[in-house]
Parts: C-alpha cells; structure tokens; sequence
C-alpha cells in the first residue's frame, strides 16, 4: 500500500512543471500564513473572498501569457488589449449599445488582435518580442481613440442604471453561493484551458511546439495555427479582464491593463511556465498569480510601501526563472553525463 | 626519421565522470592522413577533439604537437592550440565575406585599416585552384557546404594550423565534391599538412587515408596501414538480404508519384514510389531538401507539377498520410520536455482522436508499446534516453502514425557500426509495414543497399536515374558496389 502510495506521489511529480507548480503552492502558504501572523485580518472571510477576486484578473492575464510562454514566444500587447477591451466595452456601453452586443463587439475586436498576432509571429515569423510591441502600441492607440482620447463616462449613462448594475454584477461586485463572479469566471475558464492544453491535441501540439519548434514541424504540426490560437487564448483573456476592470470601474479608463503583461509574465513564470517554453502548468499559473495577490495583499496589510511591494515581486520573479534556467542546465549536464 | 605532427602517449581522459579516452595512443606524421573510425559510439571523438583543440586536464599521458609537449597530466595548460577543425557546425561568421573570415577574423591579424580588395587578390588565385566559383568577396551565407569546407580549410592553413581535423565531412557533401575535397587534401598533404579524419565509414576511409585506426572503448584498438579493409560479414549480409526482398516487391502500384515537380530550388522533379519500396534521392549539390520537405509540408509553393498521393492530388492538410524524419533525429524529432508518452503517440491523434483526455487509451498505446520499447524508457524523460532509445522512440512513432510515404533524411548521419546496423533494421521495419520510403542523402553511404531505386539531383542538369539491376554501373565509388557488381546475391 505504502509502495503503491510513494508511486503514485512519484507518478504526480514526474509530470513536467508539476514540481514548480506545487512549489509556488508551498510559497502561498508560507507568505500567506507568515502575513496572517503579522495581521490576523488576513485570515477573515471577507478578506479571503477579496483576495480571490483581486487575483483573478492576473489568474486569466497569467493563463493567456502561460499560453503564449509555453509556445517559446511572449505577447506585450496583453495589457493594452486589456485596456481595448475596457474602453471599447465602456464607450459602446456608454453610447446605450447593448451590454450583451457591446462585449461581443469588443470581443471580435481582441480576437483580431490575437490573430495579427499569430499572423505576425507565426506565419511572418517576426520576433514575438517586437512583434507584439508593435501590437502593443496600436492596441493602446485603440484605447485612446475609441473614446476621442479621454476615459468614459459612466456606462450607466448610456445604458441606464439597472442594466449598469446588472453589468458590474455579473464581471465584479456580484456573488454567487457566496464567491464574487469575478472569481467564478476565472474559475471557469481556467478549468477550460487548463482542459484545453493538458487533455486535448491542440495542447499537445502547443507543448510540441515549444518544446522543438522544428520536431513539431516535421511531425506534422502547423506551428502557424498553433501559435495564431495561443494568440487567441491570450486575446480572450484579456477581453475578458478588460470586461472586469469596466465593470470594476463602471466606466472605461485609457489606461486600463497598463503594465498587466508584465504581471501576466510574472505569474505565469512563479507558477513554474518556463519562459525558455515547452514547460508548465496552469495549475502553476493559479499559485503564481496567487502568490502576487497574496503579497501585495499581505503587504498592504503590513502598511508596507508600494516600493517594497515591486521589490520583493522582482526578486521572486528573478528568483523563479533563476530556478527554471538552473533546473534545466542542471538536467542537461546529467543527460549528458548519462 | 619522418617528423611527427602529433603524438598522444597513454592519454586518459574524464569528463563529467566517464572516461572516454582511455589509455589513448596515437601519432600522425607529417603530410599524412591519418583515418579514424569510431566502432560504438562517436562521444570520444568530441572529446578528443575539444582536448587537441582546447588542452583539456588529462588523468594521465603526454600530447605532443609538432614535437613540443603542449599538455601533459603533471600540469593542465589550458591555451587554445593551433589546431583545425571541420565539422557540421562552422566557424565561419555569416554577414562576412570570404577573405574577411579568412584574413581579418584570425589572432595574428593587428591590421588597423582594411584593404577589402587588397585581401581579395590575395586569396583569389588560391580559392581558384580549388574552386574557380568560388570567390573571396562572397557573403559566407551563400555558400554551399563544400566552398564552406574549403573555407574553413584555407582559413586553417592561414592561421598557420599544421594539423587539420576533418569530421564526418561526407555527410555534408556529395560523392563528387567528396572526390574534390580528397584532391585538396592530398595537396595540402604534399605541403606538409596532416590531417586527422573521422568518419564511419570503411570505404571513404580507404579512399584518402595513409592509415586509420579503430577507436573503441576510448582507445585505439588497431591501426590498419596501407591495407584495404573489408567491411564485417554481418553488413555484407544485411545488405545481400536486402538486395533479395528487393525482387518480393517489384511491380507494386506506386503509391507517391511526382511529376515535374517544382518549387523553392527544385527544378521538374519526377519519381515515384510503391508502397514498401525505397528510393534514394542524392542531393549532389546539397540545396533541395528542405525545399522538397517544405513542398510535402505546404511551406513552399508548387510553382508547376502534381504530387499524386494513393492516385489522387496530394494536399499538404494531409500531412499524417506523410511523415517526415530529420537528420539526426535522436536530436532534431525529440521533444524533450513532453513525456515519452507524448513524445510517441504526437503524430497519432489522426488515429486515436481521444488520446490526450483518454487515459484508458494511453495506458492501451502504453502496453502496446512497452513489449516493444521496455518498461522502463516510458519513465524516463527523453533527453536522459540513450541514442538507440531515441531513435527506437522516433520509428516507433512512425510506425503508429502508419503514414503512406516516409521522408528519412540522412538516416545513418552519425551513427556509428552499431547503430547503423540498428537503423538499417528500423528502415526495413518501415518497408515491411508496406509504407514507401523516400531517402534523402548527400553522400550514399548505406542508403543505396536499402535502395530499389537511386535518383541522382544536380542543379542545370537532368536528373540521373539507376534502377537496382543499373546499380553496378554507377560511376562512382560508392559503399556495397562490390556486391551489385559482383555475382547476382541469388
């Protein structure tokens, strides 16, 4: 029984990125135990419960760019297409679209960029680096303009205050069986694409990708359709957390998602998703973005400054891809040596 | 007395806890070539290259260069020798010209001021001997492997290297530029030059080599001189049974036809293939096989001709109904960071849609291959697999996607005696399944004993086609032509 225990233990941590994973679930519990000392407040319900809706917009950044990482590329137009999907969602809901008509509009218009995206890094083979910089920027612009430069008014303006509300119910301030919708949501589509890259042939082909660019290739893989669709994942995802932060702020602002690809990245690489691709788990990016929530949480909580809080982020991040690029040099040598 | 180039007294050598030179013993004189082939495995040879290259600490014995002890076990002296080497990765600087890597990218050069035509005239009449299309002022990415091999040959002799060691060139190569490059050698050889050739193969050994030594276990276990060596029966074997199921297949319908094919740098190509059959496609020029893969794969367009696939239009959608295996594919098909599992059943989910969120059909695939493949790989991640596993783990997955065609690259690059007795046993399994295989070689090698049919590709010219029986009247040496030229294997 004790043999039959230890094998299956063995079974579940030689899945690839599952260490990392259960690592950044072992560092949750640290910070969040070690904080809840320093302030017991910590431990409240309702504190709970806001900890799992403010991290939910950095669990669905943090999946979208765990895609994209996986596949050896990087998207920085995450957070301004964040920004798009608010201030789209926002003006068009401002103008008395309807809520329903103006998310699938925006959503059309952030798939767009997904597939740009995979269009450029995919089949033009630019850099994603620059690539998606140049996304990036247009995407932002988009923000800018969609509403002649300036932030929203409020969406209840145009779409009076019943449907506003209903709006900010469902992406923010609502609950269902007591947990905020916000956190359901993420919930959600994690399960989806977490379903999606670890039970499906789609996610296979995206490990493969990641993982030899030029086996996936020969074996038969389209790496542009591969990529165009990791682009999507990312794309949706950050239409969806722009819904939030409209329905958060019950208006569109410009600067919606600034920096949130910077977040998505740091999330995803605490869970253990090597940003070298063709390693991690979802499962990792929901303790990496739990780890950013849990801290900056924790050190509000503390009355710690915003400086501290970026520090020890940076350090954590600088740490977690210390230990991919060690892990990984490490195993080759031992192949080799083998 | 004849001067020694090299001389390695009793070198034993560890890296990373093995020892893969082991009481290692060997001189090469000067102007000679000296052949070395390695009998299992080709490990020791990286590292004996790095130690000659790059004075490696020695566990014990005494390297000499040019009669001056330059590493001995009593002191490491790590320096960097001045010694050549030409192998699959270049050391040339791509967006450079010629005489830029030959002059200005080498230690003694302190020039301030460069004089591009200055270098150009210089160089000219010496590449012109060798090569008259070869031009000093060309960009080092246009080259083709055999002007790059020049290159890097004249570079060598530049900076005043007096031994030179060349490193499975005739995988890069064609038999004729293979010749020319031999030509070379000997030149330079007259000159003063040694050389130190690695390679797998008898007969392109005997071919330019003064002696050659057989490395085995990280020593030299025999050193041949002035005398042809004949391959082991067991090859000689494999090869006569070949040629017998040959005649089991003739007159099969093909099931992959191309006709007047042309795309990227392919010009009208025309071959077909009948299911369990093998025809080798030799690249003279080594310049169409990516762009043939890419035409199978969609990556480059069909600028004229059909590819018919089972007798209807091929589509490159379909690709499952094609697969194709790189060079070296221990390296290049590995997807190190998927499990074994994953890693074989990649190209399947045509075959088993469910797969991936099945774990009754991957536990089913798993039993059905662990009679196969053993127990214990499917535990292991694939880089720490050894080559043989990879390479089991690669056809096995070729044999599961059970495709109509296969593409194989340059099967036996690389490999060692050992390990192209194995691949030769992984291609039959192929042909015995009745898929067709489609051989892409620069050199023939031991794809021509697998062979039926032998297409030989040059750029300007039409292409050469030697069905088997023709075999015998190739104009070119080339391995296990004894056997097609002597008596019928019947």
């Amino acid at each position: 029984m004790e043999a039959k225990k230890a094998s299956s233990l063995r079974r579940f941590f030689a899945i690839r990125g599952m260490s990392a994973a259960m690592i950044s679930f072992a560092a949750l519990i640290v910070i969040y135990i070690g904080f809840g000392i320093m302030n017991p407040v910590m431990f409240s319900g309702d504190n709970i419960m806001n900890l799992l809706r403010a991290m939910s917009k950095y669990l669905l950044i943090g999946i979208g760019q765990s895609y994209i990482l996986i596949t050896g590329n990087i998207d920085l137009s995450l957070g301004a297409v964040v920004g798009m999907s608010a201030m789209m969602a926002g003006t068009l809901m401002t103008h008395g679209v309807n809520p329903v008509v103006a998310c699938l509009i925006t959503l059309v218009a952030c798939l767009l960029v997904g597939v740009i995206n995979g269009f450029l890094v995919g089949q033009l083979k630019l850099p994603p680096f620059i690539a998606t910089l140049g996304t990036m920027f247009a995407a932002r612009g988009v923000a800018y303009m969609v509403n002649g430069n300036r932030n929203t008014d409020a969406i209840s303006s145009g779409i009076g205050k019943e449907a506003a509300d209903t709006f900010q119910n469902i992406f923010y301030y609502g609950k269902t069986f007591g947990i905020y919708n916000t956190f359901l949501i993420a919930m959600v589509i994690f399960a989806a694409f977490f379903f999606l890259l670890s039970r499906t042939r789609t996610g296979r082909h995206i490990y493969a990708v990641g993982s030899n660019v030029d086996a996936a290739k020969l074996s038969g893989v389209s790496v542009f359709g591969t990529t165009t669709k990791t682009y999507l994942v990312s794309a949706f995802c950050a239409f969806v957390t722009g819904l939030i932060l409209c329905a958060q702020a019950g208006m569109g602002n410009m600067e919606a998602g600034n920096t949130y690809e910077m977040y998505a990245v740091a999330a995803s690489v605490i869970g253990g998703v090597s940003p070298l691709g063709g390693t991690g788990l979802l499962l990792g990016t929901l303790g990496g973005a739990a780890v950013w929530q849990t801290l900056e949480n924790g050190l509000n909580m503390v009355h710690a400054p915003v400086g501290i809080q970026r520090l020890a982020i940076g350090i954590i991040v600088v740490f977690a891809v210390m230990i991919d690029v060690v892990f990984r040099s490490g195993a080759g040598k031992k192949a080799v040596k083998k | 007395m004849r001067e020694e180039a090299l001389r390695m007294t009793h070198v034993t050598c560890r890296e990373q806890g093995s020892t893969p030179l082991r009481d290692f013993n060997l001189n090469i004189f000067t102007g000679e070539i000296m052949g070395l082939i390695p009998l299992n495995g080709g490990h020791g040879m990286t590292v004996l290259i790095d130690l000659l290259r790059q004075n490696l600490p020695l566990q014990r014995g005494n390297i000499y260069y040019r009669e001056e002890l330059i590493n001995t076990w009593r002191a490491a002296a790590p320096r960097y020798n001045r010694i050549g080497v030409l192998q699959s990765s270049s050391c040339l600087v791509e967006g450079l010209t010629v005489a830029d890597n030959i002059f200005v990218l080498r230690p003694a050069f302190k020039s301030w001021l460069i004089r591009p035509r200055l270098l150009r005239q210089q160089l000219q009449p010496v590449l012109d001997k060798f090569d008259p299309n070869l031009s000093a002022g060309a960009y080092v990415e246009d080259l083709t492997h055999f002007q790059r091999f020049v290159v890097e040959l004249v570079k060598a002799v530049v900076a005043g290297c007096r031994l030179i060691i060349l490193r499975e060139v005739s995988t890069f190569i064609s038999d004729l530029e293979l010749s020319r490059l031999h030509d070379i050698l000997r030149y330079y050889a007259g000159e003063g030059l040694s050389f130190l050739y690695l390679g797998y193969h008898y007969e392109e050994l005997t071919q330019i080599c003064d002696r050659t030594a057989l490395f085995s276990n990280g020593r030299i276990v025999k050193i041949l001189e002035h005398e042809r060596i004949g391959a082991p029966a067991s090859f000689d074997n494999i090869v006569r049974r070949q040629l017998e199921r040959h005649h089991d297949r003739a007159g099969l319908p093909p099931v992959l036809e191309v006709e007047e094919l042309s795309g990227g740098a392919i010009d009208k190509l025309t071959f077909s293939v009948a299911p369990g059959e093998c025809v080798v496609l030799q690249d003279l020029q080594n310049r169409i096989f990516r762009d043939l893969v890419g035409l199978f794969m969609g990556d480059v367009p069909i600028r004229a001709g059909a590819i018919r696939l089972g007798g209807v239009p091929y589509r490159p959608e379909q690709n499952r109904q094609i697969a194709v295996i790189g060079e070296r594919p221990d390296r290049s098909m590995i997807f190190p960071q998927l499990s074994y599992l994953d890693n074989l059943g990649i190209t399947l989910d045509h075959r088993l849609p469910e797969l991936w969120f099945s774990r009754r059909v991957q536990w089913g695939l798993r039993q059905e291959c662990e009679r196969k493949l053993g127990t214990e790989v499917f535990d292991l991640p694939p880089g720490k697999l050894l080559t043989q596993q990879k390479y089991d783990l690669v056809y096995q997955r070729i044999l599961l996607q059970n495709p109509k065609v296969v593409f194989c690259i340059q099967p036996f690059q690389g490999a060692d005696m050992e390990m192209r007795i194995h691949i030769w046993k992984l291609l039959e399994q192929i042909q015995e399944k009745g898929i067709a295989l489609v051989i892409l070689a620069i050199n023939l090698a031991d794809s021509l004993s697998l062979a039926s049919r032998l297409i030989r590709i040059r750029q300007d010219a039409p292409p050469e086609t030697y069905e088997q029986s023709e075999f015998g009247r190739i104009p070119f040496s080339a391995p296990w032509l004894d056997l097609y030229r002597g008596p019928s294997p019947s």
